[in-house]
């Protein structure tokens, strides 16, 4: 236990030593509330709802969903590729840790401090369009809510686990990374809520387990989820990652086989 | 004249050979850039299922803006693209120190060095939207609409030079930042929707401070008839403006440049 305080302590650092970067990253993951903001005005002067959603709720939805998105963002492929590719797993392999572990320990280090610096951020957002901003109906949904980040966030994880290792096989599965993240967006129900698509697609999404990341914990923050399906979602989340756990897991045993490393 | 035409023509050749060598990086880079305006599409047409028009436009015409931007997006991809994503390598890593010693203009280099012919691909999906979206247009195709929208699409084209090479230049006192020109392609998303949409400060910040409403705006409406020839003198003014100013802010960075090679 005490090498994973010490690895989170070096991730906290290496952080704050690149403030700059994370600053400029959230903001830019902000700004594009800032073109829904105007969308969702624009449509909203001549109609009182759209595909479900009232002005205030979609305004609601598009704020929550960022947040969190920033919240829960996780991305191990990139070090992980790399380690593959470089051959610099060697490093991790005669180290008396777990690879998993020290991804696990460094991207949530990582996430403590994005979280302070998403905070002000949040803070201005809420401040601006606090007018129009919804709470959750009923008290309970907060707390449902704040339990959906460490899901979402262990399905950020294992996704980019699963991306990064796909190296063992696809040496350059780098280039899938600039499919994931704009895939991701609409997959999670972050672009739009999925009430504006057609059943069929809706139905496609809401078997996936990409809406756990956004579309769930907005529906369930904006009390458009009953009781029921709220279980129902917490027990397939669930699901999702022990599935993508024992996955991950067997890739890594497969991959290992073919890995080889030269130099030191 | 006919020295920076040559060069330029060799900058072409040179970099299609990097092309051809690194071929998969550079198509699956490709695709990727098209599922981000497949998913534009999609969102669009999930929209517009619920809503008929957004401040005055309708589903095909906002798919023109949206080729409209698809089209400027590739085309200074094509050309600026891989130049700008360097400025901050050249300056912190004093790779400047070479272009410096070379005996043509060094903003020339700098900025024109590395073209995409790969992007030429995306320049035609692009294309295949614009037409789609206008044959399902009930406006008159006339040959003056045509020439103002290509007249505009390439003003536009000089008006993201100038914006995208300003904030690269930004590497000059932001060393910190190694992807500073990322900020332009989040700026530049703006420009995916109606500009009518904007109001307020932010209205007047994008169009005076970092003037973008107009650069894929104007094209559409022009060829949609909305905006008459007044439309490509504001862009021809701006596009002029532009280039003075980040010849001069080169000029400003290039002074606080020190070398970091030996």
């Amino acid at each position: 236990m005490r090498k994973y305080v010490a690895i989170f302590r070096t991730a906290l650092q290496q952080s704050i030593t690149w403030r700059g970067a994370f600053w400029f990253y959230i903001a830019l993951n902000f700004l594009p509330l800032l073109a829904y903001y105007f969308l969702w005005t624009s449509i909203f002067q001549d109609r009182a709802e759209a595909a479900g959603f009232s002005y205030e709720a979609l305004l609601t939805y598009a704020v929550v969903a960022t947040v969190f998105g920033r919240l829960t963002w996780a991305s191990p492929e990139y070090g992980v590729m790399e380690n593959i590719r470089e051959g610099t797993l060697a490093k991790y392999l005669v180290q008396p840790m777990s690879y998993f572990g020290y991804y696990l320990t460094s991207r949530l280090a990582f996430r403590t401090f994005g979280t302070l610096i998403t905070l002000p951020f949040t803070g201005v957002v809420v401040v601006l369009v606090w007018s129009h901003l919804m709470a959750p109906p009923e008290g309970w949904r907060w707390l449902a809510v704040i339990a959906t980040l460490p899901i979402a966030f262990a399905l950020q994880f294992l996704f980019g686990m699963a991306l990064g290792l796909l190296s063992f096989w696809i040496l350059e599965a780098r280039y899938f990374q600039y499919f994931k993240e704009t895939a991701l967006d609409l997959l999670v129900g972050a672009v739009l809520p999925f009430s504006f698509f057609p059943t069929y697609i809706q139905a496609i999404f809401e078997l996936l387990p990409f809406r756990y990341i956004a579309s769930f914990p907005v529906e369930l923050y904006l009390g458009r989820l009953p009781t029921n399906d709220v279980i129902l979602g917490f027990t397939m989340a669930s699901a999702w990652v022990v599935g993508l756990f024992l996955l991950t897991r067997w890739m890594w045993r497969h991959g290992l086989r073919r890995f080889v490393a030269f130099g030191n | 004249m006919r020295r920076y035409l040559k060069l330029f023509r060799r900058f072409v050749s040179t970099s299609l050979i990097r092309e051809i060598e690194f071929r998969s990086g550079f198509i699956v880079l490709l695709l990727s850039e098209l599922l981000q305006d497949a998913i534009t599409i999609v969102f669009f047409s999930a929209l517009y299922g619920s809503v008929a028009t957004v401040r005055g436009w309708s589903y095909a015409e906002a798919l023109l803006l949206l080729g409209t931007f698809m089209l400027i997006t590739y085309l200074t991809h094509a050309l600026f693209y891989r130049n700008f994503a360097r400025v901050s390598e050249y300056v912190n890593q004093g790779r400047l120190d070479v272009l410096l010693t070379k005996p043509v203009d060094t903003q020339f280099i700098m900025t024109l060095r590395y073209t995409a012919v790969a992007d030429l691909f995306n320049i035609a999906a692009a294309l295949i939207v614009v037409a789609f979206a206008v044959s399902r247009l009930d406006v008159p195709i006339t040959f003056g609409a045509g020439l103002g929208y290509t007249t505009l699409v390439l003003l536009g084209a000089v008006i993201v030079y100038g914006i995208w090479f300003a904030i690269s230049l930004l590497a000059f006192w932001l060393t910190q930042i190694e992807e500073i020109q990322e900020l332009w392609n989040s700026l530049f998303d703006f420009t995916r929707y109606p500009r009518q949409i904007y109001e307020g400060g932010v209205r007047i910040l994008f169009t005076v401070v970092v003037p973008i409403l107009t650069i894929v705006a104007f094209p559409a409406e022009f060829f949609l008839g909305r905006i008459g020839p007044a439309a490509i003198l504001y862009n021809l003014g701006l596009a002029v403006m532009l280039l003075v100013l980040t010849r001069w802010l080169w000029n400003v960075g290039l002074r606080r440049y020190s070398s970091a090679s030996s």
